[in-house]
């Protein structure tokens, strides 16, 4: 492969507008200020009442689980890659550029924007995590673990195409199940879940520690650049079997393929049409209803055997909910892109604006109330509190209020780009932030499911009432929001 | 069917510094078939999208059916079929229910809806299609079926941007001739195409923008003579010579 080809490709994959120049000027910037700041006890792994060990464990665990999803979500099947971008694929159709000068690029490029995206939310808490001059290491590190997390992943997605996913997937789901089931006759993480990727969580860590010198974190990252070469080799040289771009299969086909459902039907009122389309036909099938059950079941299931080797003393429920809160809403963007790409139709056939935001709110709402469920069902089935089960309605403000502040955040980015089923199509990195800062004012609400937690924990009388609070604030916020999301959807302008 | 066809007087549009629009003003009588023409960029799409509502203009006026678009967009939307250039679509929607969703929106009755369906199915050979999802189509099968979306409500102004773009020959005269059926019963059609020859065919008038301004309006022959060329001068000898391209 020449050289010249994978820059180009590289150059490509990175222009989007000047997003890039701003995104390395603020990152610079950031880590400069977390460089020259004075080092602070606060927020570090010993201040969060963790140890040093504690946190490399549950950092490479959470790695390992990130790669294994990866490679289990991503592989299409025999004879085919998965790729993100449509835009992409056609740029290997169109152009004389091979499949592996794509890949090697493409996986370059996420690594560079996900490390410096990291890093710089990272940097601004550097001031306070008493980093010192060790931030500066902060981006390189988180650089090169996101190559080879991209690398590695692509290797597994590479042999699950060549040998058939069964292939990779038995043999990872496997080691997993093993891992999970050691670790609860150790009644700890197993060494075989942190054991595999410690040395990637390892300098990642030590970029927050006080003890550690700087040159011993340079040292601790070696092993991981070594690593980077060898999975991108690999990669490299797997990718080189892959000749044909028509191999490529785009995340959403696949996905799409799965989606079964009822027709749509046709309705003499146009609102339940958008109803229909949004709410019944994606909810009312046996499958999707399966897949809520069985995630429920195994949660529940996998709360009663961790409470039966006696972790439950170790794991919070209550912050099992915070966590979940908090990390789907980055899932709701890519929902609402996908139902709003065609807004251009809705508009110019005089459709119903604040029908179909309501109707892609609720499944929205719908949605994060399900993943809640499930949640709750392995913390009362954890904790023995049968009043966990309850969380899906604590949870309603939040979930309502982020599904309209999604809704509003689209809009908003509407005028100037054409909104497509993955929110990384085409948006830049700092729009993407723009969006999060958009759902800013649902963080508040994220306090409730803290609050619910404790309430839960307490045995407070004061539950019952909080809940009817609780529901009536989800109706309001959901009542207003959808309003204001409605009326951005009708004024603003349309590019797609 | 006629009702009071295109305006737009004096419109302009800007993106931040691109000035994409400047002052245009056109008209599309009930029975024409306008055809706007312009180099990449010049300003067709956005005129189109101006049209539909898509894009509010920055100043001008522009109305459907003597209707004000940006004052009551539904009212004057509710008379217009539209075929976007390469949008995005309801991608894991089969195709006919993207039908049925057009036919629910627009309130078609079902006995008409299933009546519509089948002719423009058979004109456009989309037997085979019904069942596959709009991701999954051909370029050409995509156009044909948003042909078939925008004819559906049988409406009075038709707006399209490369609508055969993708095309195969047979759906292209199959188009052509819907075209002129509904310019016959008085829909006032706008078609902005970078395909001359079919243009020259089908459209009973034409405008050509370049640079965001209307160089040119009028019926070809008037706009022969106005640039100076042969009465049987082709309508890509015009084109070249209004918009800076040579002689051809």
């Amino acid at each position: 492969m020449p050289a010249r080809t994978f820059l180009a490709v590289l150059e490509a994959l990175l222009k989007d507008d000047r997003a890039h120049y701003v995104l390395a000027a603020l990152t610079a910037a950031t880590v400069a200020i977390a460089a020259l700041a004075p080092p602070l006890r606060f927020l570090q792994p010993s201040a969060l009442g963790i140890t040093k060990r504690e946190a490399e464990e549950y950092a490479s665990a959470a790695l390992l689980a990130y790669l294994a999803a990866t490679a289990l979500v991503g592989a299409p099947g025999r004879g085919q890659l998965a790729v993100k971008k449509a835009a992409e694929r056609d740029l290997l159709l169109t152009q004389p550029v091979s499949v592996r000068a794509y890949l090697l690029a493409s996986s370059v490029r996420e690594a560079l924007e996900g490390g410096a995206s990291f890093a710089f939310s990272l940097a601004f808490a550097a001031p306070f995590l008493g980093s010192g001059a060790k931030a500066a290491l902060l981006l390189p590190t988180l650089t090169l673990a996101h190559l080879f997390l991209e690398t590695a992943t692509g290797v597994l997605g590479l042999a699950a195409a060549l040998a058939g996913a069964r292939w990779v997937s038995a043999p990872l789901l496997a080691y997993l199940a093993a891992g999970v089931l050691h670790s609860a006759a150790l009644r700890s993480l197993s060494p075989l879940l942190t054991a595999p990727l410690r040395w990637i969580a390892r300098p990642i860590v030590l970029c927050f520690t006080l003890s550690e010198p700087w040159w011993q974190v340079l040292a601790e990252s070696l092993p991981l650049a070594a690593a980077c070469a060898a999975s991108s080799a690999a990669y490299a040289l797997l990718s080189g079997r892959f000749t044909h771009p028509e191999m490529m299969k785009l995340l959403g086909e696949v996905a799409a393929e799965e989606v079964g459902g009822p027709e749509l039907s046709l309705s003499s009122d146009p609102r339940s049409a958008i109803f229909e389309l949004h709410l019944k036909r994606v909810f009312a099938t046996r499958r999707h209803a399966a897949l809520v059950a069985a995630a429920t079941a195994s949660l529940a299931a996998l709360g009663f055997a961790l409470a039966r080797f006696g972790l439950a003393e170790a794991i919070k429920p209550g912050m099992v909910l915070v966590w979940f809160v908090s990390v789907s809403v980055g899932m709701l963007l890519g929902v609402a892109a996908f139902d709003l790409g065609p807004l251009w139709f809705y508009r110019v056939n005089c459709a119903d604006l604040k029908a179909l935001a309501a109707a892609v709110a609720l499944k929205q709402t719908v949605y994060l109330s399900e993943a809640a469920l499930a949640l709750s069902a392995f913390a009362a089935a954890l904790s023995g509190r049968l009043e966990y089960l309850l969380f899906p309605l604590a949870n309603l403000p939040f979930a309502c209020a982020s599904s309209v502040g999604t809704l509003a955040a689209v809009a908003l980015v509407i005028p100037r780009k054409r909104l497509v089923k993955h929110t990384q199509e085409g948006l830049t990195v700092p729009e993407e932030w723009l969006l999060s800062a958009a759902l800013a004012p649902a963080a508040p609400l994220l306090l409730a499911a803290a609050l619910f937690g404790s309430l839960v924990e307490t045995g407070s009388p004061w539950l019952p009432l909080y809940l009817a609070a609780s529901f009536a604030l989800a109706a309001l916020v959901l009542f207003v929001g959808v309003e204001v999301a409605a009326e951005l959807l009708y004024s603003r302008d349309v590019a797609s | 069917m006629a009702c009071g066809g295109i305006e737009l007087v004096n419109v302009s549009k800007s993106y931040g510094r691109l000035r994409a629009l400047r002052g245009v003003t056109l008209t599309v009588r009930p029975g024409e078939i306008y055809g706007l023409l312009g180099p990449n960029g010049a300003g067709k799409t956005t005129a189109l999208k101006i049209i539909v509502g898509l894009l509010r203009p920055d100043g001008g006026l522009v109305r459907v059916c003597g209707v004000d678009v940006v004052a009551e967009r539904e009212r004057a939307l509710r008379r217009v079929g539209y075929v976007p250039e390469n949008p995005v679509v309801f991608e894991n929607l089969k195709v006919i229910e993207f039908f049925r969703l057009v036919a629910s929106l627009r309130g078609i009755p079902r006995e008409v809806f299933e009546e519509r369906s089948k002719r423009y199915v058979q004109l456009f050979d989309l037997e085979g299609e019904l069942g596959k999802r709009m991701g999954k189509l051909s370029r050409g099968n995509a156009q044909k079926v948003l042909a078939v979306a925008a004819f559906l409500p049988e409406p009075d102004v038709l707006v399209m941007d490369e609508p055969m773009s993708g095309m195969d020959p047979e759906a292209q005269r199959a188009f052509r001739e819907e075209v002129a059926r509904f310019a016959k019963r008085g829909a006032a059609v706008i078609i902005s195409s970078h395909q001359l020859p079919m243009v020259e065919r089908l459209c009973t008038r034409v405008g050509i923008i370049s640079g965001g301004r209307l160089l040119a309006e009028g019926a070809l022959d008037e706009i022969r003579s106005r640039v100076g060329a042969g009465a049987d001068a082709a309508l890509e000898e015009v084109y070249l010579k209004l918009v800076g391209g040579g002689a051809g």
